[in-house]
């Protein structure tokens, strides 16, 4: 792990992990035999959960506009239902599998599993429209998500999403081009958007060359490049912490996502390779240039890893990241780390009493009193929480559990907190319909 | 459709620890109390060590036997209750009778620690309050001028403390600083020598064991309020600095006071933590009726602590103090 544990009081800081000057080229993998797509079918604000799966599998299979045996062409998108998020096919193959899929706190996904093979363009397909920009921005790599509303400002984040993540970095270095393309596009997308570009501190001389993106050097450590903190770093003001950023009017993208978007404005192609940071349990990196939706364990495979039976394989870096069940996860839009971890070198969750020795407060980036909210959380009080202290303005970057030297979950109890007390709303109207009916 | 031969593990965020251990800090804690004991321990010998292991010993016992009773996984390897234990026995002078320590570390562990939940649960410092119980009940026990007679020694064999109660401040002249900061003086097992002290605090606040913040603040608390004393009454009030050096001011700067769950956590708390209790140890001192009282000051400022950690600031985003 980069920890760097200066005697100095007793701090932890964690930095961002840093690409070389002339950073190794991504090993590119060859493209999947079959490909899983993850399509979000959040169906209404605050349901989720079995009671969401239940009401995707009612819905008849006619009203899918795909189905089992369709053939899809390479780049074209596709979509489920009327509403609801578009994917885009990486490969030219048929569809050979529907399967809704339950993610972390309730979130519902279809998955669309499609087997490469030669097929005939099917009909009906167009090629890419600039109007379509929108609609293909979440299947792009890097995951941008377009607001409806113009923001009055762009953030592109060239550190990482999270520690060990380099490919906003890479895509700095090399990809200069697509960003320029895609700064083009936000120029006539939203033509009075400032646009601002952070990048590691150091490095901002490379940059200053580009023309209307105010630029900024962060120093590299951890959480800096979180979105709520990059927006206080441009504007000196914080959002306030109850609603989406989006509403203070900042839209923070990956800088793999605007190269994205870049690429696909400038050719019409959508790119859909994602780089990605692979570290085994031997602790060494391996940058990757993968198909989005290719299965984990071919990214294994390629590289001589394994993951055995009880270890941990970790999507989207170790702070923030998820632990999946089962090797065939695909690679997402947004997966930037790739992690395997044997169990002994995981941290053992207890839930002793807090020692109350203030570490979570004052590594806390968010000013939050962690050791105060803590008790209310384990209590399960959570609109308290929420309203006396501070709940909402935890930007998660989970330096709280990093740090509790009871390795107490404190992250898991805030993101379960944060999920009850947004979806309490739909649950107290339930309640009351009960009670009038 | 998602599915795999090899079954792993799902665990939840994040995935990455600094490395840090409540045992760890414990164990950290006792390593650096020892430079304080040992220079007793060379002058005065075996009794001084026997108070120390049985303190230790019976406060481990005394912690396994309150687990049984409340059904609670043992909590011993965390060394929480050895650590109460050697506080304990520091805060004790050498010729304490055996069942007065068992005394106070079965009060400290059972009234101090397991009757709110064990580590980290309690408001008072246990070892604060357990040797204030002591104090109060059996005040003899700890006249550290009776139980000093048996030996010969080459400095004033009186404690300072209440030697300048009783005399004035001249007779604060009688000790040289340089004894006092060497522990060539009476004093309890692990408050004597200022030395060992000084380097176990700076120890324990170079690693963030114990907040500089609070043992900064109330060493500064005491130099304020003394020094406010003595310029009001020169005759009757001793220096700062006397005050600094002897009784168990900087004990209580370094292990009781910034004690984890009974102190503030955020910086501004905890400066006043620490400028109250050192101005209530001078208070205590020179117009109270205890010669040192260091450990009514702790437990007085951990009753603070509920107020003194809603001083806080804004939370990212927030509007208000409140909403």
């Amino acid at each position: 792990m980069i920890v760097n544990r200066l005697l100095t009081l007793g701090s932890s800081r964690l930095r961002y992990a840093l690409l070389p000057p002339t950073p190794p080229s991504p090993d590119p993998l060859p493209l999947p035999s079959s490909v899983t797509l993850l399509m979000d079918q959040s169906l209404e604000p605050g349901m989720g959960g079995r009671e969401a799966l239940l009401r995707l599998k009612q819905i008849p299979g006619k009203a899918f506009k795909l189905q089992k045996g369709d053939a899809v062409s390479q780049g074209q998108i596709l979509q489920l239902l009327e509403e609801g998020q578009a994917v885009i096919a990486p490969i030219s193959g048929v569809v050979t599998d529907m399967a809704p899929y339950v993610g972390d706190y309730g979130r519902v996904y279809m998955t669309l599993t499609i087997e490469a093979g030669e097929t005939d363009m099917p009909s009906g397909t167009r090629p890419f429209a600039g109007s379509d920009m929108f609609r293909a921005a979440p299947a792009l790599p890097g995951k941008p998500a377009l607001p409806e509303t113009p923001p009055a400002r762009v953030i592109i984040n060239g550190l990482g999403s999270d520690v060990l993540a380099t490919n906003n970095q890479y895509v700095l270095k090399t990809r200069k081009n697509d960003l320029e393309a895609g700064l083009d596009w936000i120029r006539n997308t939203w033509p009075f958007a400032s646009v601002h570009l952070m990048v590691a501190e150091g490095q901002q001389k490379e940059w200053d060359t580009t023309k209307d993106c105010r630029v900024y050097g962060i120093a590299p450590i951890y959480p800096a490049a979180s979105p709520r903190l990059l927006h206080r770093t441009v504007t000196g003001e914080e959002a306030p912490a109850e609603e989406p950023l989006i509403k203070a009017g900042t839209l923070v993208l990956q800088a793999e996502a605007l190269a994205s978007m870049g690429t696909l404005y400038a050719t019409g192609v959508p790119p859909m390779q994602k780089l990605l940071q692979v570290m085994g349990k031997d602790g060494v990196g391996h940058l990757v240039s993968v198909c989005i939706g290719t299965p984990v364990s071919n990214v294994l495979e390629h590289l001589g890893l394994k993951a055995e039976y009880g270890d941990n394989v970790i999507l989207g870096g170790p702070m923030t990241g998820y632990a999946v069940y089962a090797e065939d996860f695909p690679i997402c839009p947004d997966t930037d780390t790739l992690l395997v971890q044997a169990p002994e070198r995981g941290v053992p969750c207890q839930t002793p009493a807090c020692l109350n020795c203030g570490a979570c407060v004052r590594i806390c980036p968010a000013r939050v009193p962690v050791n105060l909210l803590l008790r209310v959380l384990e209590a399960g009080h959570y609109e308290e929480a929420a309203e006396a202290f501070d709940l909402m303005s935890c930007i998660d970057c989970g330096l709280c559990s990093f740090v509790c030297p009871g390795r107490i979950p404190i992250f898991q109890y805030i993101q379960l907190a944060k999920y009850e007390h947004r979806r309490h709303p739909a649950e107290s109207g339930t309640q009351s319909q009960e009670v009038g009916e | 459709m998602i599915t795999s031969s090899t079954r792993l593990t799902v665990r939840h965020a994040p995935f990455a620890h600094c490395g840090q251990r409540i045992s760890g800090r414990h164990l950290l804690i006792i390593l650096a109390a020892l430079p304080a004991i040992l220079p007793t321990v060379w002058r005065f010998g075996a009794p001084a060590v026997a108070v120390v292991l049985m303190a230790v010993g019976s406060a481990m016992l005394w912690e396994m036997i309150f687990q049984t009773i409340s059904r609670k996984p043992s909590a011993a390897r965390d060394g929480g209750a050895a650590l109460t234990g050697l506080l304990i026995a520091m805060l004790m002078p050498m010729a304490m009778p055996w069942w007065a320590v068992i005394c106070a570390t079965g009060l400290a562990i059972g009234l101090g620690r397991e009757i709110y939940g064990g580590t980290g649960t309690h408001p008072f410092n246990p070892t604060a309050l357990a040797t204030a119980l002591l104090l109060i009940s059996w005040p003899h026990l700890y006249d550290l001028d009776r139980t000093f007679l048996h030996y010969t020694l080459d400095f004033p064999a009186i404690w300072p403390l209440v030697e300048v109660r009783a005399m004035g401040a001249e007779a604060a002249l009688r000790f040289s600083y340089a004894d006092l900061f060497m522990g060539r003086e009476i004093a309890h097992i692990g408050t004597g020598c200022a030395a060992g002290l000084l380097i176990g605090g700076l120890i324990l606040m170079l690693k963030g064991i114990s907040r500089w913040e609070i043992c900064l603040s109330f060493i500064a608390g005491i130099l304020i309020t003394a020094t406010g004393f003595q310029l009001v009454n020169p005759e009757a009030y001793a220096g700062p600095i006397f005050h600094l050096l002897t009784g168990s001011t900087l004990f209580a700067a370094f292990f009781l006071m910034p004690e984890d769950a009974g102190s503030p956590v955020l910086p501004l708390p905890m400066i006043l933590f620490g400028l109250g209790g050192g101005a209530l140890v001078i208070i205590i001192r020179n117009l109270g009726m205890y010669g040192d009282g260091a450990v009514f000051a702790v437990l007085l400022m951990n009753l603070l602590t509920p107020i003194l950690d809603r001083m806080r600031p804004k939370a990212l985003g927030r509007s208000s103090w409140e909403n």
